[in-house]
């Protein structure tokens, strides 16, 4: 409540002139002060980020009242991107290494070793832990710096926010195809409900670039903590320099967009034919060769290639870069596709449904509370109504299923499962969009993922280990395991414990 | 305790040897009635119905000949398939009524291309095997007994009932090796075909002729695994002999009327030689004919085998292409997809007739088993 009196109800006119004077003509702390930066890039990012908070405080018409106010914030914000930095750079060396080995097998696709996939993972997953942590905590962050603001303020605020929002695509044709910028607004609602991130003014405004526009609009000195969060952005820690820190981000970026690149040529299964022709049809492309009319008829050069490198892909292969999701660990249907014979494939709900058919009261209430939360993780928080709806069918499928006799219930789980796999209206969304570009001759997923050098670089050095053939070595048949045999007779004791030979 | 005393002490021996009649012939009887076609024998083992070929040896042993290990059982001994126990002298199997897995499958899943493309099967699959593959994929179920997994009861008549509910006009005995169940697949085989349904088996066919003649009557298709050209790999990873296998293959081909596709599962530095790949498939074609699909199907680690890496992908090329050389004109790689491999190419025109991802169908251009193109018939049972 204190922050609401401070805050000027008539306009914020006065204390913004004063303000924007104070950022612009007394610097918060003295230049030669302020630490260096360690890198170029960095100083220029840096830079960019203080013009863009600037701005926002201009927009804004942030008051120095409101400036103090936000101080307290401002302090808990640094201290996190502090954290932040710590637990990125004690996971980048291990991360590194983990991708290493992976792209390593991944090259060879001959599948991966357990312990190099487990470690891979591991360090992934937990990489993405912290990310969400950190977002989860600006977020709140954000939510209580917003309070400073007036109501004018925030509704200026979300008028920026949906200025910024219109793509490229969507701004092109916004009159022609509403639906096109209804798919948009979808696609960003769900992903937003996915992964909850802050708005532009936790972005801008809570990040170390901007503390010296506060503070000086505020007319305070930066506190230690804020010159110290402003010190590893720009200079990093002494056990981890940012040039080191930069370095060690871009090699990662680097593995793990060879790996994505590796997982699809794997996926894909292209032949050695394939592989040159869209070998050849890239390198015309960028020698400025148009394809051939009947296939680019009158679109544009990119889409007139993407057309080209369609045509070499058979069904399948056009059929799995649809469904293609570029995931550091290949998903299941290209990593470990079901093979021939193979028993017992079972989908994750196919197993909650083989254990929760077995429960009742409150097991199966935990089960179903267990289950939402995992899902919860995955496709966004539901809603009070929507989790109780959810809820009702679980529960309702799981007593049909508990109905059921056993052999009734092996024959039909698989529908059971069907009924309560919850769809993914995000791959939907992203199909349908995908749709409709095509439709308005846009390029598509074959550029987006295969026509970049990095991929055709991989795809040559992929055609070349093709060329190369192979000269298989010959298992030595009398040393590894043996399989049993009936050399000395084949009878089983009565009760199958152990062999009576 | 005196009333007890009394009570004991009050029987005559007459009635003691009615009582005691009376329990015995009930037992008998009981025995007799679960004995046939139950879940339970007497001794507590869970087997069912009596093998139909077996020989009774002197001192209450027997001897097995559904598969050429002809194991010789003392009373209260199992075969090597895990699944058949010699109880007081008869052979009784532990796999009737007795299935581990129960689904429903895409029949490109066997791997049948050439049969009924498309449509879906009633898949069983039942404890034990007479292979000990040390790759096997599906060693949980095939190295146990049926009754120690989970399993699920399943009659003839229920398992053509259930097929029929699931609008399903086909059944597979698949996952693990019918020849250790054969007497359980044959009763639903013959249920199935009074019942004017399919019936198709992916099998190892380490089987005896006699055995395999009776289960084919009752069989539509079979998918033979040939999983080497050697006796030595046979031995060594397999546990059985290949000679049997090549017997039975033949006796599939020329003695029945089943359609037959062979698989032949290509595990990196064990069985990926070209010259013996070269020699299997040359006797596939002298023996059996250009005609029988081969499937060549990648490896992936698996229970002893575990420390193998996959097959290379130009390995299955490399096979398929020395398949082609030697004259099979129906060739194909399993395990990857999509794969040019997947789809079924007519041998004269070579235009895919048949396009698939895996075991999913994304386009069937035959027109009643004939390119549509040049109109050549593909060998096969399409309708």
């Amino acid at each position: 409540m204190g922050r609401w009196r401070l805050a000027t109800p008539g306009g914020p006119s006065v204390f913004f002139i004063i303000g924007l004077c104070a950022t612009s003509l007394s610097p918060s702390w003295a230049e030669e002060e302020r630490p260096a930066p360690a890198t170029a890039a960095t100083h220029r990012q840096y830079q960019q980020d203080a013009a863009r908070a600037r701005q926002l405080l201009v927009d804004l018409q942030f008051t120095p009242n409101q400036a103090r106010n936000l101080l307290l914030v401002l302090e808990r914000a640094a201290t996190l991107h502090i954290q932040r930095y710590e637990e990125l750079t004690a996971l980048l060396p291990e991360m590194r290494e983990a991708y290493t080995a992976f792209a390593a097998e991944d090259r060879l696709n001959q599948g991966f070793s357990r312990e190099v996939e487990r470690r891979t993972a591991r360090v992934h997953h937990a990489e993405i832990e912290s990310g969400e942590r950190f977002d989860r905590a600006l977020l709140a962050l954000e939510q209580e710096a917003l309070r400073v603001l007036t109501v004018a303020q925030r509704e200026k605020l979300r008028q920026l926010e949906s200025r910024a929002r219109p793509r490229r695509a969507a701004r092109r044709d916004a009159a022609a195809n509403e639906r096109l910028t209804a798919l948009h607004a979808e696609l960003e609602e769900l992903q937003a409900r996915k992964h909850p991130t802050c708005g532009k003014f936790g972005r801008h405004v809570l990040c170390p670039a901007a503390y010296d526009a506060v503070c000086s609009l505020a007319g305070v000195q930066p506190s230690a903590t804020l010159r110290q969060a402003v010190d590893v952005e720009l200079n990093g820690t002494a056990q981890f320099p940012r040039d080191e820190f930069e370095k060690q981000l871009e090699q990662v970026r680097d593995l793990r967009r060879e790996i994505n690149n590796w997982n699809l040529i794997n996926g894909l299964y292209l032949t050695q034919p394939q592989i040159e022709r869209i070998v050849a049809l890239y390198d015309a492309h960028a020698a400025g060769v148009r394809p051939t009319a009947a296939v680019a008829g009158d679109a544009s050069s990119a889409v007139a290639l993407e057309r080209a490198v369609e045509e070499v892909l058979n069904r399948g292969q056009r059929e799995v870069l649809a469904d293609y999701k570029a995931c550091l660990i290949p998903p299941k249907n290209l990593k470990d596709p079901v093979r021939v014979g193979q028993a017992k494939d079972n989908s994750p709900y196919e197993h909650w449904l083989e254990r929760a058919r077995q429960q009742a009261g409150p097991d199966l209430e935990r089960a179903i509370r267990e289950l939402l939360d995992r899902e919860s993780k995955h496709h966004g928080e539901l809603t009070k109504w929507e989790r109780q709806e959810r809820a009702n069918v679980l529960r309702r499928t799981a007593r049909q299923a508990a109905r059921m006799s056993d052999s009734e219930f092996e024959l039909d789980k698989a529908e059971l499962a069907a009924k309560i796999t919850p769809p993914d209206r995000l791959d939907q969304v992203r199909k349908e969009l995908e749709t409709v570009a095509r439709a308005q001759g846009r390029p598509g997923r074959i550029t987006q993922f295969m026509l970049n050098p990095w991929f055709i670089a991989q795809l040559r050095e992929r055609g070349e280990q093709l060329a190369a053939g192979l000269t298989p070595q010959p298992a030595d048949l009398t040393k590894g395991p043996q399989a049993e045999n009936c050399d000395r007779g084949c009878a089983l004791p009565g009760k199958g414990a152990a062999r009576k030979r | 305790m005196r009333g007890l005393a009394r009570t004991v002490s009050g029987w005559t021996r007459r009635d003691f040897l009615v009582s005691a009649g009376q329990c015995a012939a009930c037992a008998w009887l009981a025995g007799l009635a679960v004995g046939q076609d139950g879940r339970d024998v007497p001794g507590g083992l869970a087997c069912g119905r009596e093998i139909d070929f077996y020989d009774r040896l002197p001192e209450q042993k027997i001897q097995c000949f559904v598969c050429p290990l002809h194991c010789v059982l003392k009373d209260g001994e199992t075969c090597f398939c895990r699944t058949r126990t010699n109880v007081g002298g008869r052979l009784l199997t532990r796999a009737y009524n007795n299935p581990c897995i129960l689904d429903v499958d895409p029949i490109e899943k066997l791997p049948l291309n050439h049969f009924r493309p498309g449509t879906h099967t009633l898949t069983i699959g039942v404890g034990g095997c007479n292979l000990r593959c040390i790759y096997c994929q599906n060693w949980e179920q095939s190295q146990k007994m049926p009754d120690e997994l989970k399993t699920v009861p399943l009659t003839p008549d229920q398992a053509v009932a259930y097929a029929r509910r699931k609008k399903l006009d086909t059944i597979a005995f698949s996952y693990t090796e019918p020849v250790a169940f054969l007497e359980y697949a044959r009763d639903v085989a013959m249920a199935a075909k009074k019942a004017r349904m399919k019936v198709v088996v992916a099998t190892a066919a380490f089987v005896e002729t006699e055995a395999l003649l009776d289960f084919a009557k009752y069989v539509d298709a079979f998918v033979v695994s040939l999983k080497g050209f050697s006796e030595d790999f046979y031995h060594r990873v397999c546990g059985v002999k290949l000679a049997p296998v090549l017997t039975a293959i033949e006796t599939i081909r020329r003695r029945t009327r089943c359609w037959l596709e062979l698989l032949n599962l290509v595990v990196p530095s064990y069985n990926d030689e070209l010259p013996a790949i070269e020699e299997m498939v040359g006797w596939i074609h002298k023996t059996l004919g250009d005609d029988v699909p081969l499937h060549f199907a990648r490896f992936t680690p698996m229970y002893k085998l575990a420390n193998l890496p996959r097959t290379p992908v130009q390995t299955l090329e490399v096979a398929c292409e020395a398949a082609r050389q030697a004259g099979l004109r129906y060739v194909y790689t399993s395990n990857i997809a999509p794969h040019e491999g997947n789809n079924t190419f007519c041998a004269d025109c070579h235009q895919p007739v048949v396009q698939r991802l895996g075991f999913k169908i994304l386009e069937n251009r035959l027109n009643r088993g004939s390119c549509p193109n040049c109109r050549r018939k593909l060998p096969g049972v399409w309708g």
